[in-house]
């Protein structure tokens, strides 16, 4: 193919990743889910105290929920809050950087590890495909650490490949590998396991005289870049997350199927354990590759999908399942050990927690399915080749050719406007309560009340601080000194929380209502929590109603009017 | 063993079908499956009339009336065309007419008026009329019903877990083949061109899905499916001996994994 005509494709595609990323980037979703909130917050508390909320100084997990988040995209956020402020936008920016540079990266890891006959289609198909991918678009629009992560765990594996040629490279590689596991918790899985099989693969070229050295020198920086995380990696905090949500785990949840009224003779049988789980797990794990998931139903988590949008479009189910036979079949050498290794590997992490079908955690799993469905295009389209132009001589190349085009540029027109329908307009719509929307909205009023009075808002079933620390910008120095949770020397070891929240005159707690109304002070809670019934049986003044665009109410404000 | 693991395999789903329903359904469930079952014997006897146990099955089901037309169809599509084919054919339509009523109301075809309310409702929120109306409109209604319900047929959850333990659907979800058997079902999908009956396989496969797919609730008239993947899976599991060394602890582990699970379905009846 003309070289001009590669970097017009290339360009197109990352065009079209940046269009289907930026639009409305920080304002769909219009909400910010208090993770995001928690992310940015800290970030602006670090940038402000060199502390987190907990006035912990430069942690090496962030503490937050007690789900000790992964530290890498919270301090990325930093530099971006004095350019941009403390906004949706910027919290999300650094998952749309990455997002972005994840298109070079794997152009150039498909080039590399592709037969030489596919290795430019396939590349630039591939990344054109992603570029509208829904899977990958969801969370280079929002603020979750797996995106990034991604990036640094192909990034790994491309240097990896170019290091079997020019041995340096293996720093790199390295290097990027350890960001990886830092970056994400599906990643402390997912990357050893990745490592293993490639030195496996590659055992007699990176043990021989040509790279020794610099593989020594790759796996003691990489382990240099993780003694912080490792010197954490037996506390509880560390742990919280694997255990809390793990298969495996009984303490809070029995294995599913698991038949608590039966307490017979052959219960060691009916309810083993081990036979559960491997039930379980072999569920959960065969759920990744369901095209009823993948085409139709999304992930369940109303976050991690758009409405009536799968994690890929429907017409590229027949080339998923076209796609995997021929790669089964034809010998594809290093490309079909790396997508099949990929796709093997990449709902293991996601496999292990309850959820069925989390994307977030198996978002590495999308690369290695869009080579699929690409790979399936490539060869429909030379199969077609085949049929129409030398076996029926009923088109002429430069005819099938325009078909082609025509087609796709159908399909990809379809594509984008499903995007804009579910992403943009019905996701606002659809799942504003689950992206927090209001809590700016509320933050908003505050400015408009009387001053002198205190506001209780209700945490009951959601935790609000982190949203209204954010949205207030509520200066983290007076946080840190009205709030105490634990000790910085029990920081990871603690998981004790304390949800009562102190933001200034704002509490964020239960509402109580016997002894709240004998004080004279605003009340904020969702529909639940402060009702039509109660406002008139406790005689409270009605001050503002936050609703979801579907009109609905998010939010309400009263205020309390002691005898 | 081998016999055993094959034993273990079919009777799941017909043993958990039976006691979770009441004999009678049950009976009106089972009738249909085994007259596939009885066209496979002439199919494999090499009976040119084998179709015809396919022919009563609407008389017992009448939601599965369209199934004999569909299998009909694919025969002379994909087989060789024959006047006694194309007389079939209109048989199975004559059929279908006859039972039309009973089987029009219980298909995705009958107008649901939830449905457009909700395609009016989010019709509103576009800002182009054109783009609403590509997204949202009552053919669509039509065609979502049908892809929910053919992916939701052809989920491997679905065959092997009852669905995903915390994924499951409006139905029985039952447990229809012991879990390890979906290493024998996939193995035998994907070498279904070995087997001499594979066109009788793939034909009452594909039919089913589409009759079932057409149908409000599909649940329990899916045992039709029964037929075409047990005969994969025995398929599958007579490669795998063929083929591997190590078959015999494949069977046993099978075996073993299965024993709870057949207990389970005898325990809670």
């Amino acid at each position: 193919m003309n070289k001009y005509l590669t970097l017009g494709a290339l360009i197109i595609s990352i065009f079209l990743a940046i269009i289907t990323r930026f639009y409305e980037l920080g304002e769909a979703p219009a909400g910010l889910y208090l993770d995001e909130a928690a992310q940015g917050y800290n970030a602006y508390s670090i940038l402000k105290t060199g502390k987190d909320e907990f006035g912990k100084s430069f942690p090496i997990v962030f503490r937050s929920f007690a789900d000790f988040k992964t530290p890498i995209y919270i301090y990325l956020i930093v530099p971006l809050i004095p350019l941009f402020g403390l906004t949706k936008f910027t919290v999300r920016l650094p998952s749309f950087i990455f997002s972005i540079l994840t298109f070079p990266i794997l152009y150039l890891l498909i080039k590399e590890v592709a037969p030489k006959r596919y290795a430019l289609s396939l590349s630039l198909l591939t990344i054109a495909i992603l570029s509208i991918s829904p899977w990958h678009i969801l969370f280079g629009r929002t603020a979750f650490e797996c995106n990034i992560a991604l990036f640094f765990f192909l990034s790994g594996i491309y240097f990896f490949y170019v290091g079997l040629k020019s041995p340096k490279n293996l720093l790199f590689s390295a290097v990027f590998f350890s960001i990886a596991i830092t970056s994400y918790h599906a990643q402390r899985v997912l990357t050893p396991i990745m490592l293993v099989l490639l030195f496996l693969r590659y055992r007699k070229i990176i043990l021989g005289q040509t790279h020794k050295k610099y593989l020594i020198i790759g796996i003691t920086l990489g382990l240099l870049l993780l003694l912080p995380t490792i010197s954490i990696a037996t506390t509880p905090g560390f742990l919280a997350r694997v255990t809390g949500l793990n298969i495996f785990s009984y303490s809070r949840q029995l294995p599913a199927g698991f038949l608590e009224d039966y307490d017979g003779s052959l219960e060691f049988l009916v309810n083993n354990k081990f036979f559960l789980t491997t039930r379980e797990f072999s569920s959960l794990y065969l759920s990744y590759f369901s095209p009823r998931n993948m085409f139709f139903l999304g992930d369940p988590d109303a976050r991690s999908s758009f409405p009536y949008l799968g994690t890929f479009f429907l017409w590229q189910f027949p080339f998923y399942v076209y796609g995997l036979y021929v790669l089964v079949k034809k010998n594809l050498g290093e490309l079909k050990f790396l997508t099949l290794s990929l796709l093997l590997i990449s709902p293991l992490p996601a496999a292990i927690t309850r959820d069925p079908y989390s994307t977030i955690r198996s978002l590495q799993m999308v690369i290695p399915l869009t080579v699929i469905i690409s790979f399936a295009l490539i060869e429909a389209y030379q199969n077609v080749s085949q049929l129409f132009i030398y076996r029926f001589r009923l088109l002429g190349k430069s005819l099938l050719n325009l078909i082609t085009f025509a087609a796709l540029t159908t399909i990809l027109i379809y594509s984008l406007a499903r995007l804009y329908s579910s992403a943009i307009i019905l996701n606002e719509y659809d799942h504003a309560a689950e992206w927090g929307y209001g809590y700016q909205q509320v933050a908003d009023s505050f400015q408009n009340l009387d001053q002198k009075l205190p506001i209780v808002v209700d945490n009951t079933r959601i935790e609000s601080y982190s949203e209204l620390l954010f949205f207030l910008k509520f200066d983290p120095e007076i946080y840190q000194k009205e709030n105490f949770e634990v000790s910085a020397s029990e920081y990871y070891t603690n998981l004790e929380r304390n949800k009562v929240k102190k933001i200034g005159r704002i509490i964020t707690r239960p509402i109580d209502w016997e002894k709240d109304l004998n004080v004279e002070q605003y009340l904020v809670g969702d529909s639940l929590a402060v009702s039509y019934e109660q406002i008139k049986s406790h005689n409270l003044t009605l001050i503002d109603e936050i609703k979801y665009p579907d009109s609905s109410i998010a939010f309400t404000i009263v205020k309390t009017n002691p005898k | 063993m081998q016999h055993l693991a094959v034993l273990l395999g079919i009777l799941f789903w017909p043993t958990s079908l039976y006691f979770k329903n009441i004999p009678q359904d049950f009976i009106t469930y089972l009738i249909p499956a085994l007259l596939i079952l009885l066209g496979y014997f002439l199919y494999n006897k090499g009976w040119k009339f084998y179709t015809l146990p396919i022919l009563i099955i609407p008389f017992v089901e009448p939601k599965l009336s369209l199934f004999p037309v569909i299998y009909i169809l694919f025969d002379i599509i994909f087989g060789k065309k024959s006047i006694y084919k194309f007389t079939l054919l209109v048989i199975s339509f004559a059929v279908l007419f006859s039972l039309w009523e009973a089987l029009w109301g219980q298909t995705i075809f009958i107008p649901d008026y939830e449905a457009r309310q909700k395609v009016i409702r989010e019709t509103q929120l576009y800002p182009s009329v054109l783009l609403a109306r590509t997204f949202h409109n009552k053919a669509r209604i039509i065609t979502d019903k049908f892809t929910a319900n053919l992916f939701a047929i052809t989920e491997a959850n679905n065959y092997f877990f009852g669905f995903a333990p915390r994924q499951s659907i409006n139905n029985q979800n039952l447990p229809k083949f012991p879990f390890l058997g979906i290493i024998f079902v996939l193995y035998g999908v994907f070498h279904i061109n070995k087997n001499e009956n594979k066109k009788f396989i793939i034909t009452s496969f594909l039919t089913a899905i589409i009759s079932l797919s057409i149908l409000t609730i599909f649940d329990r008239n899916d045992f039709i499916l029964w037929i075409p993947l047990s005969l994969i899976l025995i398929h599958g599991i007579n490669l795998i001996k063929q083929n591997f060394k190590f078959y015999f602890l494949v069977l046993i582990l099978f075996v073993i994994f299965a024993i709870p699970e057949a207990l389970r379905i005898l325990l809670t009846l």
